[in-house]
């Protein structure tokens, strides 16, 4: 399986960076984005396989991006970051909102092992021929 | 066996004194307050009511005595009034009768014409002289003036003739004579020396003549007054006990000469008193049978004005208690409904404060949460680059230790911020049927092997009749824990930690855990469920552990509150809903 190509969206530039360059050691493609707009460009440019989004965003919610980037790009698989537990996190998995969730900070062995289940869904979805529908 | 009996009972109360502690004192103390006010209620009660009875009760006889006494000595001074003139005019017919016998020669009394003369002369100056007769030595009849001839009659039998003839002087009891005219003789003797005999001259007169005399007593309708002849033949016309020569039902009095007075009761009339004086010279006795009604009129009178004082006294102290109760109650009812409303502000008031130190707790751990996400991956990141270019420096062996002291402190970081945010737990709530006396007995057995250790005796007082419930077990137990260890704490070695549950009447159920320990006192209680507050020893507690059962409760829509008194013991009691109805505005 080749390392899941991730998008990071997160309006704490610092951290977001850190844990991109920990990606990147261990080998992971990724890339960081620092505002909804930022992440929304970022899409037209590349084409990850994973995002992981941070619930508060500088001017928008973390979740309305999720919702976006799955109406647009389906196939794209979401992860939630956010700073505390929250019930609402549960219904949007249940929902198929997002895909996973994760606390901060992050260890970053329970970060790898969520993106590559997260890499592992986004091949189902690709077999089972999500994007076709998705993409215009 | 009852001695085995007293033991247990007493051993049971000592047992819930230990189990409620607090409660059974107050009881107690309650209990003698309210027969301590009964006690003083009845004994000034008493002190106050049972002279003004004795002072009463003394006056009442009192009063009697002296009215039955007048009542009595007036009624003797009328009836000695009346049998004196009744003598005085026995003796004035007796003188009267002997004046003539004297006065006139016995042949001008032997001579019907002349005895008529002075039979007439006689009746004008008394009408109720009825006749005048003169009688032989033998009894018979000599000469007679008066309505009815009765020639050659004989009298040597009567009792008046046999009296005069030996006492020179008689009274006879009353006759109904030969034509219904009630009368009585009067006879005395006349002495004829030269002849040594003697002739009588008897005069009868009229009973209307005594009549009047017994009417002299003042009489109301319902008294009785009547002569007797003997001991019980009535001479006059009684009221009530019938005509002449009828008898009367009568106590036997002396027959010595003086007064009689007594209570009498009678078929006829009742209660009465009855007087009775004998008349000198005469077969009669004078009796009257009185009503005592002015003194029962005075004695109603009084008992009626005794008992309208007494009813006054009654109604006025109930009044005054009436007045008394409505005013307590009333103020009573004041002072509750304003402590409750204290209480309501304070416990809201309470449950604000609560509510926005849990928000600031998190939102303080939330932001702080983004820096150390920063300073975590920052650290992680240089202990990638050291393990991706371990030959890049030369002192790596020095910054390693220092990276992962790093790590460690946000570790140490992370748990308390977690912990205030509710992770993982609170996050994850999974409702479920629970039994809790289950979850109870779960966390005992965690606490065993400490309760053990330290001979803590913990007693499980568990009522199996509580209703299952739909909650969270996880989060149950993680609050019946830190609880539970808060319960171990207070109470020294050798304590007792008591954990019950009960039905809460159909909306739920309770469950009390509580301790015989060193107490709380009451500053510190007002804030054991604030976050950080901990008396424990630095490193010992966190101060979440209450915090977080706080809002655990709450949030699956149940109770918590704390009972404690300063080294007697504390109660936690957590009280559940049937259904956990998730409070949302709880973080």
């Amino acid at each position: 399986m080749k390392p899941a190509k991730v998008l990071l969206v997160d309006d704490e530039v610092e951290l977001a960076e850190a844990i991109v360059q920990r990606l990147k050691i261990r080998r992971y493609a990724a890339r960081a984005a620092f505002s909804g707009a930022g992440a929304i460009a970022a899409l037209q440019e590349e084409d990850p396989d994973v995002m992981i989004i941070d619930l508060y965003l500088q001017g928008m919610l973390g979740i309305d991006l999720a919702r976006s980037v799955r109406r647009i790009r389906p196939e794209i698989v979401t992860i939630m970051l956010s700073g505390h537990g929250s019930s609402d996190a549960e219904r949007w998995i249940s929902n198929g909102e997002i895909f996973d969730f994760v606390m901060k900070p992050v260890e970053i062995q329970q970060l790898v092992q969520k993106i590559d289940r997260a890499k592992k869904e986004h091949d189902e979805r690709q077999k089972r021929g999500v994007c076709g529908h998705a993409r215009h | 066996m009852a001695e085995e009996q007293t033991k247990e009972t007493r051993l049971g109360s000592v047992k819930d004194m230990l189990r409620s502690p607090l409660r059974t004192i107050e009881a107690v103390r309650q209990d003698r307050y309210k027969s301590l006010k009964v006690r003083i209620f009845f004994t000034v009660g008493t002190l106050a009511g049972v002279p003004l009875l004795i002072v009463t009760a003394v006056c009442f006889f009192w009063l009697h005595a002296v009215l039955v006494d007048d009542f009595s000595s007036h009624l003797r001074w009328q009836m000695e009034h009346a049998r004196a003139g009744l003598e005085y005019f026995l003796s004035d017919r007796i003188s009267s009768l002997r004046y003539l016998a004297s006065a006139h020669p016995y042949a001008s009394l032997v001579n019907p014409q002349s005895l008529r003369e002075i039979f007439q002369k006689r009746k004008q100056e008394f009408p109720e002289l009825i006749d005048l007769e003169v009688v032989n030595a033998d009894g018979l009849q000599i000469s007679y003036a008066g309505p009815y001839s009765e020639k050659g009659k004989n009298h040597a039998q009567q009792d008046w003739f046999v009296r005069a003839k030996v006492h020179g002087v008689a009274v006879s009891q009353v006759f109904p004579g030969d034509r219904d005219l009630l009368h009585y003789v009067v006879a005395v003797r006349q002495y004829v020396p030269e002849r040594d005999s003697f002739w009588i001259l008897k005069a009868s007169i009229d009973v209307e003549t005594l009549n009047r005399f017994v009417a002299e007593i003042g009489l109301t309708e319902r008294d009785d007054a009547f002569l007797i002849a003997g001991t019980d033949m009535l001479q006059t016309h009684s009221r009530f006990h019938g005509a002449v020569f009828q008898r009367v039902a009568m106590p036997s009095l002396s027959q010595q000469r003086g007064f009689t007075l007594m209570k009498y009761k009678d078929e006829v009339s009742g209660n009465v008193i009855l007087g009775a004086t004998r008349v000198s010279g005469s077969p009669w006795t004078l009796v009257a049978f009185m009503k005592p009604t002015t003194l029962e009129r005075i004695f109603t009178m009084l008992k009626r004005e005794i008992l309208a004082v007494y009813l006054i006294i009654v109604f006025v102290a109930i009044g005054v208690w009436m007045n008394y109760r409505t005013t307590h109650s009333i103020v009573n009812r004041i002072r509750d409904t304003e402590k409750a409303r204290e209480e309501a502000i304070t416990h809201s008031e309470h449950s604000a404060k609560l509510a926005s130190i849990g928000r600031l707790a998190t939102g303080v751990a939330h932001e702080i949460n983004n820096p150390l996400a920063i300073i975590n991956e920052k650290a992680g990141l240089i202990k990638d680059l050291f393990e991706m270019y371990p030959e890049s420096s030369g002192c790596q062996r020095e910054f390693l230790p220092l990276v992962n002291a790093i790590s460690e402190s946000v570790n140490r970081c992370r748990t308390i911020t977690h912990r205030l945010l509710g992770f993982a737990r609170r996050m994850d709530i999974s409702i479920e049927p629970i039994n809790v006396n289950d979850v109870v007995r779960e966390v005992v057995g965690f606490l065993e092997r400490e309760l053990a250790v330290r001979n803590i005796r913990l007693e499980l007082n568990l009522d199996e009749n509580i209703p299952q419930i739909e909650s969270d077990r996880g989060l149950l137990q993680q609050v019946f824990l830190n609880i539970a260890n808060n319960a171990i704490d207070a109470v020294s070695d050798g304590g007792e930690i008591v954990v019950s549950s009960m039905p809460e009447n159909g909306s739920g159920l309770k469950v009390v855990i509580r301790d015989n320990g060193a107490g709380i006192p009451k500053e510190v209680l007002k804030h054991i469920f604030e976050p950080f507050f901990t008396t424990k020893q630095k490193g010992k507690g966190t101060g979440l552990g209450l915090s977080l059962s706080y809002g655990i409760i709450k949030r699956l829509g149940g109770t918590i509150e704390v009972d404690s008194f300063v080294d007697k013991g504390t109660a936690f009691t957590i009280t559940l809903p049937l259904a956990a109805e998730l409070d949302r505005s709880v973080q």
